[in-house]
């Protein structure tokens, strides 16, 4: 369980630190077998090291031994194993002669849009912007709604809501004021309030669109995440 | 451009390359990968939590499992709200709605996008489409939604699915434990190498 928080400046040159909801997948979206009953996903185990099809050519490099052993024995079938969920698992780097390794160094390889590796670094650590330590800054930079829907390809999105009066009359406001000028305004990190945002540790940095819109005394203001702008392969990306 | 768009626009059947785009294609990536002593990159396997068995990658099997255990063939599935639970394969020319109000995107998140060539779309449609004309494919998707529109460099076509947000008022009482987030990475990813985005 993650409650995510942002701390978000508005307009009034006010600010506050609120919720951030992800949004529901649909429960009736889940799989069910041709007679209705629900189905669950299972990783189960096929072959271990033993019987992998690597370790049977090493045990037999003649293909007419390991054809024989195949026919006679079923070595690629561990009875033990073979059908066995696997349950939680531990990851393992297998160094270059397939035993496990307990010192493996980790490296960031860059690589640029053609997959061709660019650079080799120590790992680099991005730790999350949402909440940063000094008051965030209103960026002052609108968007028509219907230009940044055009231009962004919005990968990911948040509902913004108040957990108490104060937050929510700070956030209907903010609601109220987008939608008057149908735009979305740029919501960042950084001195000018228009870095992109990092969500979590690590996570993609994304552009950071707030929208708002009021109904009655009810408000809905979206948090939109862009990993990319929609340009042409071609063309420069610019979401920075 | 590797893959067709067929549509059906004010009657007419167009057949629209289209290649997909997404991040890495436009700025690059950073894959985090391991290294043994002797500089080799290291491969990942999983180990049990008993210790029991270390698999490799292509040693397990992913399937979807009935209420007393049996394997249920993947074809054979539909969703609980009786959709098809495999994306429709169009056969026919999918028909354009609208056009609709650009902002019904920011209704949805962007699952796929898709880049068009230009040059291929009809001159009635790009005019459209230039003007600022959002377009709806049919009952493209079992959730959500396809659309195509332009912008200043190009055509886009974006397979988005509902946020699904409703709006909230001074009275709803929000319980800051009751969310979790949808854990998009795979803990079990035979990947050589984790990537982080960039």
């Amino acid at each position: 369980m993650t409650t995510r928080r942002i701390w978000l400046p508005d307009h009034r040159g006010r600010n506050a630190v609120v919720l951030l909801v992800p949004r529901q997948r649909s429960a009736n979206a889940a799989p069910v077998d041709p007679s209705g009953r629900p189905v669950t996903f299972a990783r189960r185990i096929k072959a271990t090291e033993a019987s992998a099809p690597n370790a049977l050519c090493q045990r037999f490099p003649d293909p007419h031994d390991l054809a024989r052993a195949l026919m006679q024995g079923d070595p690629e079938v561990d009875v033990e194993a073979a059908g066995r969920e696997t349950g939680p698992c531990d990851r393992v780097y297998m160094d270059g002669c397939g035993k496990p390794t307990y010192s493996a160094r980790l490296v960031e390889v860059v690589c640029d849009r053609h997959g061709t590796e660019i650079e080799r670094r120590d790992p680099q650590f991005m730790p999350a912007n949402l909440v940063p330590d000094t008051p965030p800054v209103w960026s002052g930079k609108l968007l028509r709604r219907d230009v940044a829907a055009r231009r962004f390809a919005f990968t990911w999105a948040y509902q913004v809501q108040h957990s108490n009066a104060l937050e929510y009359d700070f956030l209907y406001g903010l609601a109220a004021y987008l939608q008057g000028q149908d735009s979305v305004a740029l919501v960042g990190s950084g001195p000018k309030g228009v870095g992109l945002l990092v969500p979590e540790a690590n996570a993609t940095p994304m552009k950071g669109l707030l929208e708002g819109r009021t109904r009655g005394p009810e408000y809905l203001l979206i948090l939109h995440l862009a990993a990319f702008e929609l340009v042409s392969p071609e063309g420069e990306p610019c979401i920075d | 451009m590797s893959k067709q768009l067929d549509v059906m626009f004010q009657g007419r059947p167009l057949s629209l390359p289209m290649e997909p785009i997404d991040r890495k294609r436009l700025l690059g990536c950073t894959r985090v990968v391991a290294l043994d002593a002797d500089g080799r990159e290291c491969r990942t396997a999983h180990l049990t939590r008993d210790g029991t068995y270390l698999l490799l990658p292509g040693s397990t099997a992913d399937m979807y499992v009935d209420v007393e255990g049996n394997s249920v063939e993947r074809s054979t599935l539909r969703r609980g709200d009786g959709a098809p639970a495999q994306a429709r394969h169009a056969e026919e020319p999918v028909e354009l709605e609208g056009p609709v109000p650009a902002h019904e995107l920011l209704d949805s998140v962007a699952t796929r996008v898709h880049r068009l060539d230009a040059e291929a779309v009809h001159p009635a449609l790009d005019a459209a489409l230039l003007a600022g004309a959002v377009f709806r494919l049919k009952g493209s998707q079992r959730e959500g939604a396809t659309y195509l529109f332009a912008n200043d460099v190009g055509i886009f076509l974006v397979h988005t699915e509902p946020c699904g947000f409703q709006f909230v008022g001074p009275n709803q009482v929000v319980n800051d434990s009751e969310f979790s987030e949808d854990d998009d990475t795979d803990p079990f990813a035979f990947d050589d190498a984790t990537e982080v985005q960039r």
